[in-house]
């Protein structure tokens, strides 16, 4: 069958592109300006002690070298340690990367339903009050910074209202502790049959999943009103109206037509949350990939960064097979 | 001809807000179709002939809206109807088959959904085995052969002929009274075209159904239909028997229509110009500044719809000042 072969040609072509991936951000990491063997001594070390920092590094190894035996380990499953906390890059990202995904997944969630129903409500009333009022809704969602909404949503939700817990991470203070398993806490927690922890991480998660679903509703919203204005406007929907069929089912007909671009978005949003979250985990100190990258960079802490290019890269890609599966499955078009 | 018709289509006025003003799409337009009848809709691109069959089956949307008329369907009046009567009527009452088959049949369904579909939205729950024997019996009886392996697979798989089957048999399913078929065959080639209006005349004649025809191809209206309506810029401008119009045009637009159609010994002629802006509809006959009869009343004057050649068969109307004999005697010179 062809969705087999397919799926086997992708599978094939992960290894490719990671490839790739890790040797083009191995050469751009090197072109970076900055020495780390400095930011970890500290200004005021000495040319010896800088010299013996770099020697342990092997940051002194000619460029090849050190690109081959990363190449070496890597494949060997082994990313490295933090030349700052000397953890291992994999372990680290095994705790973090899930905590990353349970949010965006999350808030794209939050995010589809919200533009969605503003976008095919939009799109159905285009060019009355009801349009207006969703484009207005939806450029305004999307002039919001999604920092500055996750201010808006801590100062209201949190401080004036008590509605949501503080802002400090998955669990907070509770010293409630899960056993991984996923790595997502509601998943955990389910499993472990923990009802209040698993309360706990939903109270936790509501305000980081509202501030990143709420701005990027508005991405949903205007690719929902564009294309279903389009589907709505088309033939088909028109033949399916004449048909006598009831406007509910008249929608989903045009919803038929215009998911597979919703869908393509959605999985590209995806993709660039994985790094593009890291302002909103610094905000609710949470323990994500985003973040760490993102204090990775400031610091020059090249194996981690590497180590997150490879983890985003990886999620990316199987995000978009996935897709890609999911088009062949929905319509019969697509299939060989 | 029967007391009361089936469709009676009386002054109906649709418009569309455009940012640059109200565009008058359908204006003042009526016309009637009978049981076994079939009526053709002609004009060129941009007359109102599509919005004229959407005003009535209620698909109007905004920015465009109907703001008069009454559309009379075995006496009661469409346009007074709520919303979720009118939905009922549409494919219950009134079949439409669209232009162009493979972008009016759902991609994502198997056909057999389809048909599942449009007899749900009409009785309610049903048992998916009746639907399928009501679909295989109606695609067979659109000559669909194998019509079990049709309902199993999707639209993109049929070829143009039997994709427009397809939707004729939806349109069919209900047993409406009344067929609405847009431009049907514009998007098949010439020999797909006839079995589809052999078939559709079928439908109509022998099962006492009527319908309503929007072409520009005016061979089709000359060979299969029996009454014809003529539109220009939203308004009817002349209509009657298709033997009587095609014979003896009242209209200069219909003989012009008739002169642009090649034919053997006759001349081609084209008509110059376009359609008048529906926005600033002109103040006498919207067809005066491409009319070669044109007089002065022509610009001045908007002409209403009288009666022509009185001495002829069936009842026969025509928007124009000028008189019908003038123009029957120029069409003449070409013979």
């Amino acid at each position: 069958m062809g969705l087999m072969r397919l799926i086997g040609k992708r599978l094939l072509l992960i290894p490719i592109s990671l490839f790739i991936l890790v040797s083009l951000s191995f050469l751009l990491l090197e072109l970076m300006p900055g020495n780390p063997a400095i930011t970890i001594a500290g200004d005021f070390a000495s040319d010896a002690e800088i010299e013996k920092i770099e020697e342990s590094l092997g940051l002194n190894d000619p460029l090849g070298a050190r690109y081959l035996s990363y190449l070496g380990s890597v494949v060997r499953g082994d990313l490295g340690r933090s030349f700052f906390s000397d953890q291992p890059v994999l372990g680290e990202l095994r705790e973090r990367l899930p905590a990353t995904m349970e949010l965006v997944f999350l808030s794209l969630i939050v995010a589809a339903i919200v533009g969605l129903f503003l976008g095919v409500l939009g799109a159905y009333y285009r060019g009355r009050k009801v349009d207006k009022a969703t484009r207005g809704t939806v450029t305004l969602f999307q002039s919001i910074p999604d920092f500055l909404m996750a201010l808006l949503l801590i100062f209201f939700l949190f401080y004036l209202w008590s509605v949501a817990p503080a802002p400090v991470g998955r669990l907070g203070f509770s010293g409630v502790s899960v056993e991984p398993i996923t790595g997502f806490l509601l998943v955990d927690t389910l499993v472990a049959g923990d009802l209040n922890a698993f309360v706990l991480a939903g109270q936790h998660l509501l305000l980081p999943v509202l501030a990143l679903g709420i701005v990027y509703a508005a991405y949903f919203g205007k690719t929902a009103r564009s294309t279903m204005a389009t589907a709505l406007d088309s033939t088909q929907v028109e033949f399916a109206r004449a048909c006598g069929l009831s406007e509910w089912k008249v929608v989903y007909y045009a919803f038929l037509q215009a998911r597979t671009p919703i869908l393509t978005y959605g999985a590209i949003l995806f993709g660039a949350l994985i790094g593009g979250a890291a302002i909103i985990e610094t905000i609710f100190s949470w323990p994500g990939a985003g973040s760490w990258a993102l204090t990775a960079i400031l610091s020059l802490d090249i194996p981690v960064i590497q180590g997150f290019i490879l983890a985003a890269g990886f999620v990316t890609i199987t995000v978009f097979l996935l897709l890609d599966v999911l088009i062949l499955l929905l319509d019969p078009r697509v299939r060989l | 001809m029967s007391e009361t018709k089936l469709l009676d289509v009386r002054g109906v006025v649709a418009n569309y807000d455009s940012p640059r003003g109200v565009v008058k799409a359908v204006n003042a337009v009526s016309f009637s179709a009978d049981r076994k009848e079939m009526v053709g809709i002609v004009g060129e691109s941009g007359c109102g002939k599509s919005a004229t069959i959407r005003a009535l089956l209620g698909l109007i949307r905004p920015p465009g809206k109907v703001v008069e008329g009454e559309v009379l369907l075995d006496g009661q009046d469409l346009l007074k109807m709520t919303k979720k009567e009118i939905r009922q009527v549409r494919g219950d009452k009134i079949g439409f088959v669209a232009q162009n088959p493979f972008a009016a049949l759902n991609p994502i369904y198997k056909i057999h959904k389809q048909f599942h579909n449009v007899i749900r939205a009409h009785e309610g729950r049903s048992s998916s085995r009746s639907t399928r024997k009501r679909a295989v019996d109606m695609l067979t009886a659109v000559g669909i052969p194998g019509p079990e392996r049709i309902l199993d697979g999707y639209a993109h798989e049929l070829s143009g002929g039997m994709a427009q089957r397809v939707v004729i048999a939806l349109a069919l399913i209900l047993d409406p009274e009344l067929i609405v078929a847009d431009e049907p065959t514009t998007a098949l080639d010439v020999t797909i075209q006839r079995q589809i209006l052999d078939l559709l005349r079928r439908k109509t004649v022998d099962e006492g159904r009527s319908l309503l025809l929007v072409t520009h191809d005016l061979g089709v209206v000359a060979q299969y239909c029996d009454r014809v309506v003529v539109m220009y810029a939203g308004k009817v401008v002349e209509t009657g028997l298709v033997s009587e119009v095609f014979a003896r045009p009242a209209h200069p637009y219909t003989l012009g229509l008739l002169q642009s159609v090649p034919r053997r010994g006759l001349k081609v002629r084209t008509l110059g110009g376009r359609v008048p802006s529906l926005i600033d509809y002109p103040p006498g006959c919207a067809f005066a500044d491409r009319c070669v009869f044109a007089i002065d009343r022509c610009r001045e004057d908007i002409p209403e719809l009288r009666p022509a050649f009185p001495s002829g068969r069936g009842v026969r109307e025509v928007r124009c000042h000028v008189n019908e004999q003038e123009v029957f005697a120029d069409a003449a010179v070409d013979r």
